[in-house]
Formats: structure tokens, C-alpha cells, sequence
């Protein structure tokens, strides 16, 4: 076990920024740490590389409890949401700086940071100042000069933000074959559920200061446990229902504004419950005119078009809402651009979708 | 400069260029160029001497003429000649009144020969070395303390009010301030006999150590704002990052912070340099009898020997020191001049 974080609470005051955390993240594992701005993940980081201690509980590193172990002396690096390279420094001293405090020979320190600079090829810009360089090679400069130090776990606190989409998206993948490359345990901070997504093994969410779900990011996006899961990462559109009854053993019926759906879940509701319900946009299946009509189709329901934008390889098409839903914002479905779509603006189209694409929260 | 009619109209215009011409020329060049004049040249004396001389053997003579006219008043020649000798005595007076220039470096000789004048130049300078040394020893805990206090507002505006109010006191009043403090029988000899640090009252004017304190105490604020100004626009996030890499305390402020305050730090020195070697007033009250600062040599050329010449080139003196301070620390820091007027 590479970190382990027990029963961990944090107070400032009155205030508690994180309650009964536990984690485990393996040796080797690329973890996130995903939650909306507020909900705790940078006071975990801190705790774990030492700026914080927690109020109440453990936090062990490699087996070893670092109650006691001070920042300098703890085996984790951590890279800055603003990276925080030394601007006086050159590219080189920048990545020496961590092996200089630990009193390295200078040949050592050089063939160590040159296979760094190699690694993240910038070699050829050994002594550039950090002010000359691009958004991406700072960030690159930041995680060799975090890995110069040979840690066993790197922290990174949302890292890309400050950093243009496209190369945001390059990034990720460099970060996730950095990880295979070193073999060292990421923990990854972030906000944005597509790049806790794209690169992590596992990932956590929170909330309010609470870990809601730890999972794959595959059974993250299919299967949330909870409400907040299911609307906070990935699109979702959300459904207000009562159950009408439990049909069998894995189908229950719930009455909503948009007509009755049959949802599929293990989990038993009594008639009556309210509920919440949660249909990712990309499920929906359009209804060609002329076929089936909507009432021979299991989970049907007509939604009139408000608006689409096109983004390229899909198009989003944005529908209204009944008048008497209290949930707000509008009913996005998601189709490939290259499906023929009919988008009449204030038309209205027919949908279906799977008992199975729906997820089911107690209100 | 048509750019600056074109931008703030033909009167605003005219006003702007007007005040930086009336600048350069007024307070900048007439002052400094009067100066290096002034220091180049001396008084002819010994022609004055001679003119003197001449002109007193001639009153002796037209004294014993005035004796034999008034012998033999009907003498009209002797009448004359007894006139044209008052007017060429009083010729000779107007001459050696205004006496000729001779241009020389001779007074810059005198400043480097007068061992005494040199060693209270030395002095000051050694003197004002330690006083900004200890200046931003001083400073450079407080303006990092107040820089990376995120705590409580209130308090880092406590601390400002308690730097900043005393000057709002004149410098003089301030420095007099101290004169009482330090006096024999003032509250720093009382405190140290009562602690039992010393037997005697300690005699702080005549060791120079008042003079130190009190210059200090002068310019401090000269060394603390421009420290805290750029500290407080450090990236406190990188001082987390050094500790991280395992840095100690010592190596963050030696490998990031004091780097980041250099040009700060050099410009903090070369203020409290320049206004501790040219001060007047602290060393005149708190120096004692020993403590002879540059200055006050200056002050006695013009006031008291009445040779300006003399002064003036001790002022150049100073001028060239200060400046020599600024481009040993531009070099010491490795900065710009470009960054000091930053």
C-alpha cells in the first residue's frame, strides 16, 4: 500500500473542511481525487504532503505513519496548480534544486538531470529561465523537478488549468505515460471529471468534505452510488419520479413528468418513494418518423427541440423542459454528428432509452 | 515632443516640457556644474599678497609725502603726485579685492594629503557600511514577516502604524529622541543597570554607537519598504515548493527569497547609504565630541574656514563615493539600473 489516509478529519475552527476520509491507493496507481472547488481535495493534498495535519486520524506513506515526518522530510513531491517553478533559476537549477538541498556530488546531480531533461525532452533547454519557456514546457520543467527528488508518491494539484484545451488534452497523455514510465504513485487533484477521467486507474469523489465514491472511471461514469456522483461527473440529465411499484426483481416503475420508465436496479423502492433519476445524454435513442409509434417502446417520452450546437464529431441538442418540473436547465441528448438528426428548432422529436441507461436515486 | 503637444493640447503641452527643462536645468545641472566649478578653482592668493603689499609700501610713501606737503603746501606737483598715488592705491585695493582664478586639482590634492580628512572620510564610509548592513539585518526578518503574514489584516496594520508614525516626526526631534534615551542617565543606561548588564552608566555618544542607532533608526524605513514591497509579490507558493523538494529553511531564503529581493535589497542599501553618509544632523547630536562625520567637515569649509573651493570639492567627494556605492551594488546584485527605477 503506497498511501493510506484513515479516518481522517480536518477542522478549521468550527469549520470541517474534511470528514472520516479513507483512502488506499496502491503502489503504482494513478488516483484522483475529483470534487467541485470547496469540497476538501487541496486540504487532503496538504495533509498528505505535510503543509496540514489532519485534526484526527492517520495518514501512512509506504507503512510508515507521517504524523511526525516534516515537509522537507516526507517522501512525496508535489507539483503547484501554478507550478511555483523559481523563476531565478535556470531550467537545469530549476531540476537540481531538490538533489542541491540533499547535498548530491555534482557529477551525480548532472547525469541526473540531464536524463530528467531527456525525459521530458527539453534538453536543449537545459539553461533557459523558466520565463522563456512555453505553458507546456513549465509544466514539464515542474514534474522533473518533482521527480528529480525520486519520490515515492507525486502530488499534483490540478496541474493543467492554467493550460489551453488542446494542449491540456496532450498533456494528460504525457502525464499518464510519465506514470507507466516511473512506475511512482500519482495522486491527481482536479476538478475537471475529463482529465480524472481519461487518466486515472481509480477515482475519488467528493463532496462537502466526504468521499462519496471510489471506483474505476468506467464504473464511475455507469454506475454512480449517488446522486451528486451521477450529476457531477460526466453530463447527466436528472428526472423527478414517484415509484408506481416494483414489477419483479430488477425492475421498478416510476411515474415522471415525461410518462412512466421502467428502470432497472437491484435495489428495492417501495410505492410511493420519491425518487431521482438520471439519463446520460448520449443514451437517448432518436425515434425515426413513420416507425414504431412511442407508445409501443418502453422508456418513451417526446421533448421539444430548444436549440443545437454542433462540436465537431457530435451534436448536442438542447430540449425543453415540461412547465411543472422543478429541476432546471435544459434536456441534452447527444448524437453523432454523422446520424442523421432532424433539428428543427421548436419541433418535436421522439426518444427512447434502455431500461438499463437509467440510474435511480432515493430523493 | 511633438508627441506630447499632439497628446495633451499646445498649454498642458508647454507646461510639461517647461517643468522638465526648468528640472534638469535648475536642480540637476546649474547646481552639480556650479559645484564641480567651485572645486576646480582657488584664489590667486599670492598675487593678492603681493597686491597688498605693494599697496601698503605705496600708503607709507604717500604717508611721508603728506608730511613734506604739509611743509611746503604751495608744492603743486607734489599735490599730484600725492593724488594719482591715492588712486593707484586704491587701484591696487579693488584688485586684491577680486582676486584671479587659478584653475587647479590642487584642493583635490588636499582632500587625499590631509591624513585627517581622509580618515574621517574613510570612516563614514566604513561607518555607513555597518549602518546599512544593520539596516537590513534589521529589516529583512520584519518585511518577510509582514510580507507573509496572511494572518490577520489588523495586525500587520498595527505593526505599519507603529513603523511608519514616528515619521511624521521631524528627523531632528527624532534623533533628539534618542539623545535623551541614550544620555547618561536615560532610560536604555537605566534599564542596563537595573538588569545588571552594567555596573556604570555607558557613555553611548562617545564610543559612537548612539550615532549608529540613531542613523538606524533614521533610515529604516528606507531599508523595510522597499524589502516588503517585493516580498509581498512573491510567489509564497514556491516557498512551499523549495520546502517540499526538502529544503531547509536556511536554503529557501538563501536560494529563493534572497534572490527574489535582490534588486530590493540593493536598492534599500543604496538609499540608507546614501542618507547615512550624507546626514548632518544625527552625528552633530548624537556623535559626542569624537564622532567627526564627513559632513560636517563640509559644513565647516563653507561656515567656518570660508573656503568654499575646499567644500566644494569635499562635496564632490561625497557625490563620487555615493555613486561609486551604486555601481558596486548593481554589480554585487547583478541588476539593472533600468530595474532599480523600477
Amino acid at each position: 500500500m503506497s498511501v493510506m489516509i484513515k479516518d481522517v478529519t480536518m477542522s478549521f475552527g468550527n469549520f470541517t473542511a474534511l470528514k472520516d476520509i479513507d483512502i488506499e491507493i496502491k503502489e503504482g496507481e494513478f488516483f484522483s481525487i475529483l470534487g467541485p472547488s470547496g469540497c476538501g481535495k487541496t486540504t487532503l493534498l496538504k495533509i498528505i504532503s505535510g503543509f496540514l495535519s489532519q485534526t484526527k486520524g492517520e495518514v501512512y506513506i509506504c507503512g510508515k505513519d507521517v504524523k511526525d515526518v516534516d515537509v522537507n522530510k516526507r517522501p512525496t513531491a508535489l507539483i503547484f496548480q501554478n507550478l511555483a517553478l523559481f523563476p531565478n533559476l535556470n531550467v537545469k537549477e530549476n531540476i537540481a534544486f531538490g538533489l542541491r538541498v540533499r547535498k548530491m556530488s555534482n557529477d551525480k546531480i548532472d547525469s541526473e538531470v540531464d536524463r530528467l531533461l531527456k525525459m521530458i525532452s527539453l534538453f536543449e533547454y537545459k539553461d533557459s529561465m523558466i520565463d522563456e519557456l512555453s505553458g507546456g514546457q513549465k509544466q514539464r520543467v515542474a514534474i522533473a523537478r518533482a521527480l528529480a527528488v525520486k519520490p515515492k508518491v507525486l502530488l499534483l494539484d490540478e496541474p493543467l488549468s492554467a493550460l489551453d484545451l488542446k494542449l491540456r488534452q496532450h498533456m494528460r497523455q504525457e502525464l499518464r505515460e510519465l506514470q507507466k514510465l516511473t512506475q511512482i504513485t500519482f495522486i491527481y487533484i482536479t476538478h475537471d471529471q475529463g482529465e480524472a477521467l481519461s487518466m486515472s486507474d481509480r477515482v475519488a469523489v467528493m463532496s462537502s468534505g466526504s468521499i462519496e465514491q471510489i471506483s474505476s472511471p468506467k464504473e464511475l461514469y455507469e454506475k454512480p452510488i449517488s446522486s451528486f456522483v451521477a450529476s457531477f461527473v460526466g453530463e447527466n440529465n436528472e428526472f423527478e419520479g414517484e415509484v408506481i411499484e416494483r414489477v419483479d426483481d430488477t425492475i421498478t416503475l416510476v411515474k415522471t413528468l415525461y410518462g412512466n420508465f421502467r428502470v432497472k436496479s437491484e435495489q428495492g423502492f417501495e410505492p410511493n418513494t420519491k425518487v431521482r433519476l438520471f439519463v446520460r445524454p448520449e443514451r437517448f435513442s432518436l425515434i425515426e418518423v413513420g416507425t414504431k409509434s412511442n407508445k409501443e417502446r418502453e422508456n418513451s417520452l417526446s421533448l421539444e427541440i430548444k436549440s443545437t450546437s454542433f462540436e465537431g464529431s457530435i451534436i448536442n441538442i438542447y430540449t425543453k423542459r415540461d412547465e411543472q418540473d422543478s429541476v432546471k436547465g435544459d434536456i441534452l441528448i447527444q448524437k453523432k454528428s454523422n446520424e442523421r438528426v432532424m433539428s428543427k428548432l421548436n419541433e418535436k422529436i421522439e426518444l427512447f432509452f434502455d431500461s438499463h441507461d437509467i440510474c435511480i436515486f432515493k430523493a | 515632443m511633438s508627441n506630447i503637444f499632439k497628446k495633451y493640447g499646445k498649454f498642458l503641452g508647454t507646461y510639461i516640457v517647461a517643468s522638465v527643462v526648468l528640472w534638469i536645468v535648475m536642480f540637476i545641472a546649474v547646481p552639480q556644474i556650479l559645484i564641480i566649478d567651485y572645486s576646480l578653482w582657488n584664489y590667486d592668493e599670492k598675487t593678492q599678497a603681493k597686491l597688498w603689499d605693494r599697496a601698503d609700501k605705496m600708503a607709507e610713501e604717500k604717508e611721508n609725502l603728506e608730511k613734506v606737503l604739509k611743509k611746503e603746501p604751495s608744492n603743486l606737483e607734489l599735490k599730484n603726485r600725492i593724488e594719482e598715488m591715492a588712486k593707484e592705491i586704491q587701484r591696487l585695493d579693488d584688485m586684491s579685492r577680486e582676486p584671479s582664478r587659478i584653475y587647479s586639482f590642487k584642493n583635490y590634492e588636499y582632500l587625499l594629503t590631509n591624513t585627517l580628512h581622509r580618515n574621517v572620510f574613510l570612516k563614514t564610509i566604513w561607518s555607513s557600511v555597518l549602518v546599512t548592513i544593520i539596516s537590513l539585518l534589521v529589516c529583512y526578518p520584519i518585511a518577510f514577516y509582514l510580507a507573509s503574514s496572511q494572518s490577520v489584516a489588523k495586525s500587520r496594520l498595527l505593526l505599519f502604524a507603529m513603523l511608519i508614525i514616528p515619521y511624521w516626526v521631524d528627523e531632528l526631534l527624532r534623533t533628539f529622541a534618542w539623545y535623551m534615551i541614550l544620555s547618561e542617565s536615560g532610560i536604555m543606561n537605566n534599564i542596563l543597570i537595573y538588569l545588571g548588564v552594567v555596573g556604570e552608566p555607558i557613555n553611548f555618544f562617545k564610543n559612537n554607537s548612539a550615532a549608529l542607532i540613531g542613523m538606524v533608526y533614521a533610515y529604516i524605513l528606507f531599508m523595510l519598504l522597499p524589502i516588503y514591497n517585493t516580498l509581498e509579490s512573491l510567489d509564497k507558493n514556491q516557498i512551499l515548493a523549495a520546502e517540499d523538494l526538502g529544503a531547509s529553511w536556511i536554503t529557501i531564503h538563501r536560494k529563493i527569497v534572497i534572490p527574489y529581493a535582490r534588486s530590493a535589497i540593493a536598492v534599500g542599501s543604496m538609499f540608507v547609504f546614501m542618507l547615512t553618509a550624507g546626514t548632518y544632523a544625527v552625528p552633530s547630536i548624537l556623535g559626542g565630541t569624537s564622532g567627526i562625520w564627513f559632513t560636517q567637515i563640509i559644513y565647516s569649509w563653507f561656515f567656518d574656514g570660508g573656503n568654499w573651493n575646499q567644500g566644494a570639492t569635499y562635496g564632490i567627494a561625497l557625490l563620487v563615493l555615493c555613486i561609486s556605492f551604486i555601481m558596486i551594488m548593481l554589480k554585487v546584485f547583478k541588476i539593472k539600473l533600468e530595474d532599480v527605477a523600477k
